[in-house]
């Protein structure tokens, strides 16, 4: 019951802030959608308004990851595997409504998730990738995950500045992959 | 004798490092210069934010001339990549201006460093950069090569990682010898129609 009711306040959390944006949804229009009063809010989440959103985040990231990961079906690794993963990933992106209002309106909230907060985004994405590098021969001196830590930043970095490299096309993610994103796999 | 914007930048990152960026004023700045506001709105009529630009734009040019030291000391590509990161490294987290509003004041920082932020910071590197890739790399490769460099310094600069000490300098080495240095070697020979050294001796 517990962690229906958890879960059932960080999924209206989320519908809030894709009607409201981040900075004018309060913890009253949560509790509201979710039914709950405002002393259940607090009793799941006592930091407040801030633990939540940063709850929220985390699911909507996981959920985002999942939703990858079953498009990919049960494909196992290769160099042009983690192209496809990072330009599908791209253009969910580009089709994820919550996300792009927000890039479009409320930039400065997101730049802290993207720098200094990147610390759970960065988690979420290296246990994500964690089992398609695993199969690709890593470099003794380096481990899984720190190997998924590192393309994890690096993907972190072109979604923030992405410079001149679409990463919708599957071409320009596999010359990345294979230069400087993943050339340190044996092959 | 510096000129009055060096003196200016300079003292800005002063006041910035002691009341950081939401309380430091232009005459807060123009007093620790030693000169008066008219002076300083004279060198920067765009007021504050235009010299605080400005006082970022020095020390990244003070932080990338010092590598030509480095690049002179270093044979190969790679040694020198390891040895230019790890004063990176270095500089950011031993920097009293750039810790200090990271820990107080990180909205201030972190604009610089996602989005367009970002997209300055790798132009900006990329300029100062070439000059010293180019002993290695051609143009296109090098400019490549830079960019990455600096979405790795930013990155493990902003967010700590676990997995190595970026102030310890054999931790770094191999760091970019794992990371870095193979994704060099396959873009160059598989891009270049004649097959260029990436170090003193080897093709690989």
């Amino acid at each position: 019951m517990p962690e229906d009711s958890r879960a059932r306040i960080i999924s209206a959390a989320f519908d809030c802030i894709a009607r409201y944006g981040l900075s004018k949804t309060t913890v009253d229009d949560v509790a509201r959608q979710a039914r709950v009063s405002r002393a259940t809010i607090y009793r799941y989440f006592p930091e407040g308004r801030e633990q939540l959103i940063r709850d929220v985040v985390d699911w909507e990231a996981s959920r985002f990851f999942e939703s990858i990961g079953r498009e990919l079906g049960g494909v196992t690794g290769s160099g042009n595997l983690l192209a496809t993963i990072i330009s599908l990933g791209a253009r969910q992106l580009e089709q994820h409504q919550v996300i792009q209002t927000l890039l479009d309106t409320e930039r400065d909230l997101l730049v802290n998730y993207l720098t200094v907060e990147s610390r759970p985004l960065l988690d979420i994405m290296a246990a994500f990738l964690v089992p398609y590098l695993t199969d690709l021969g890593l470099p003794v001196e380096t481990t899984a995950q720190e190997a998924a830590e590192y393309v994890g930043r690096m993907v972190i970095s072109l979604i923030s500045a992405p410079g001149s490299f679409d990463l919708t096309n599957e071409e320009v993610t596999s010359r990345l992959v294979e230069t400087q994103v993943l050339g340190w796999a044996d092959r | 004798m510096p000129s009055n914007e060096a003196k200016i930048a300079d003292s800005a990152l002063r006041c910035l490092s002691r009341w950081g960026a939401g309380k430091t004023t232009v005459d807060d700045i123009a007093r620790q210069a030693g000169l008066s506001r008219a002076t300083v709105y004279r060198c920067f009529p765009g007021g504050r934010d235009a010299i605080i630009d400005s006082a970022i734009n020095l020390e990244l040019t003070r932080f990338f001339e010092t590598l030509e030291s480095i690049a002179d000391s270093s044979e190969e590509l790679g040694e020198f990549l390891a040895k230019a990161m790890h004063s990176a490294w270095c500089f950011v987290s031993g920097h009293e201006t750039i810790q200090f509003l990271l820990s107080n004041e990180p909205e201030s920082v972190v604009t610089h460093l996602a989005f367009e932020g970002l997209e300055g910071l790798i132009a900006i590197s990329r300029e100062h950069l070439s000059r010293y890739l180019d002993r290695w790399l051609d143009p296109r490769t090098g400019d490549e090569l830079a960019e990455w460099c600096t979405r790795i310094v930013v990155s493990y600069s902003v967010c700590p990682t676990e997995h190595f000490d970026v102030t310890d300098l054999r931790a770094v080495e191999r760091f970019v010898s794992v990371f870095v240095l193979p994704g060099v070697k396959s873009r160059s020979l598989s891009e270049l129609s004649v097959e260029v050294p990436i170090n003193g001796n080897e093709k690989s």
